[in-house]
């Protein structure tokens, strides 16, 4: 009986040991930074013009280390001002479809840095599905934050404002996190909160013209020979 | 009075050769030209009346002229190299399938043919509208002789239907020229139609 004890107390105590030693590793914090974002600019059928200033403050009692990336569908135009001093992008990925940037940000303890990104790019290209009869465009940040370690995404909580012209005659206008003013073709945002951006879509009726020659060339070729089979069963 | 001349050499070649792979009142043909030109004019419509946005999409293994302009016009989503060995397989597949389709009394040559009329009508829609008029003729062109590729190959495949069926009903095989005839202008317009599309859109 003394040896049976003995040996169930040392297979527990193994069980222990063992669980112990697999010990598991602590996560890394999350965290996120307070900011304002304040976005200006102008969208018209050929381009869009857009100004981001991002107010970043970091609150913590050490230095955070970021990279702010830029991501495109096509090619942009970007110039980048950090605190009023121009830099230069790092190129991540670069090709005739997809570009994304990204540059370095070192907020030391209690200040705040100042990112102006002044950017341009086309604004419709060729892609699947698109309408004959009307052009979707769908308006969304280009940008957003990660840890330098680890890749995490930070995110952000604060204001998002901003006030963008778009062209006159649109329809099916929809927000989120911002209001369209019809009568001055302006979208406005002025969203406080988690994760400040805001994002839109319209449509801009168009007529396609080259299509509708065919398509009535093929229309005039049936009925003519539907009217000559009739005339002559 | 010598352009006269070849002129009238030519219409007669032209006859000679209408005469020699019986083109003229050849029954397969006229229904494989109908079953395309209805799904051809149905998928137009369907895309032209933006019904049915994506028809031209999935469908490149068997109708490769879309991608291979989408890729000409650098377009978003396809970025991917095509090269000639890409351009050979879209092109030999429907034919051969088409083909092939006959030996289930040509339903499938049907139904892949409609299909195929259905993908090229909605993409010729998308084609016309967004890329510039030189394209534009690249499409046509293109089209035409993969559009006379693919009747071809379903007359030959409703031939080899109506060979089969008539073999089970009265247990004889008699085979005429026109399937002989209508399988090499169909080899001939595919070879055509890849050297074609590889000059006009992908090398291009």
């Amino acid at each position: 009986m003394r040896w049976v004890a003995l040996l169930t107390l040392l297979f527990a105590m193994s069980l222990v040991c063992a669980q112990t030693e697999v010990a598991i590793p602590t996560p890394p914090q999350q965290f996120s930074l307070p900011a304002n974002i304040t976005v200006n600019g102008t969208i018209d059928l050929e381009n869009v013009n857009i100004t981001f200033v991002h107010e970043i403050f970091n609150p913590y009692n050490e230095t955070v280390s970021l990279y702010m990336y830029y991501n495109f569908d096509g090619k942009a135009l970007l110039k980048i001002f950090l605190d009023g001093k121009e830099i230069e992008p790092e190129i991540v990925s670069e090709n005739e479809y997809y570009q994304s940037y990204r540059i370095e940000l070192n907020i030391a303890s209690n200040k705040s840095v100042e990112v102006t990104s002044v950017i341009s790019y086309p604004t419709f290209r060729i892609y699947r599905g698109r309408g004959l009869w009307s052009n979707t465009y769908r308006f969304h940040f280009p940008i957003h934050l990660e840890t330098k370690d680890f890749r995490r995404y930070v995110s952000l909580y604060g204001i998002a404002r901003g006030e963008i012209k778009i062209p006159e005659k649109v329809y099916k206008v929809t927000c989120t996190n911002c209001r369209y003013y019809e009568g001055e073709s302006i979208i406005r945002a002025n969203y406080h909160g988690k994760n400040p951006r805001f994002s839109f879509s319209f449509k801009v009726k168009r007529t396609p013209y080259k299509a509708m020659v065919v398509y009535l060339l093929m229309l005039a070729g049936i009925f003519s020979y539907v009217i000559r089979k009739r005339a002559k069963p | 009075m010598i352009v006269l001349h070849y002129i009238k050499i030519l219409y007669i070649l032209r006859l000679k050769v209408l005469d020699m792979i019986s083109i003229k009142g050849e029954k397969f043909l006229k229904i494989a030209w109908v079953i395309f030109f209805s799904g051809f004019f149905l998928g137009y419509t369907l895309r032209f009346l933006d019904v049915a946005r994506f028809l031209a999409f999935g469908f490149e293994p068997i109708y490769p002229i879309h991608r291979e302009t989408m890729y000409s016009m650098k377009a978003l989503g396809y970025n991917v190299e095509l090269e000639f060995l890409d351009v050979l397989r879209a092109n030999i597949v429907p034919a051969v399938t088409t083909i092939g389709g006959g030996a289930l009394l040509g339903i499938p040559s049907a139904t892949l043919l409609f299909v195929i009329g259905i993908v090229s009508g909605a993409s010729f829609a998308e084609i016309v509208e967004f890329t510039p008029l030189l394209m534009n003729i690249k499409v046509a062109i293109c089209l035409a002789i993969f559009m006379g590729a693919m009747v071809f190959s379903a007359s030959v495949g409703f031939q080899i239907g109506e060979k089969i069926y008539n073999t089970i009903r009265r247990k004889e095989i008699k085979v005429e020229r026109e399937p002989y005839d209508h399988f090499l202008i169909a080899s001939v317009l595919v070879i055509l139609g890849i050297i074609i599309q590889y000059l006009l859109l992908v090398r291009a």
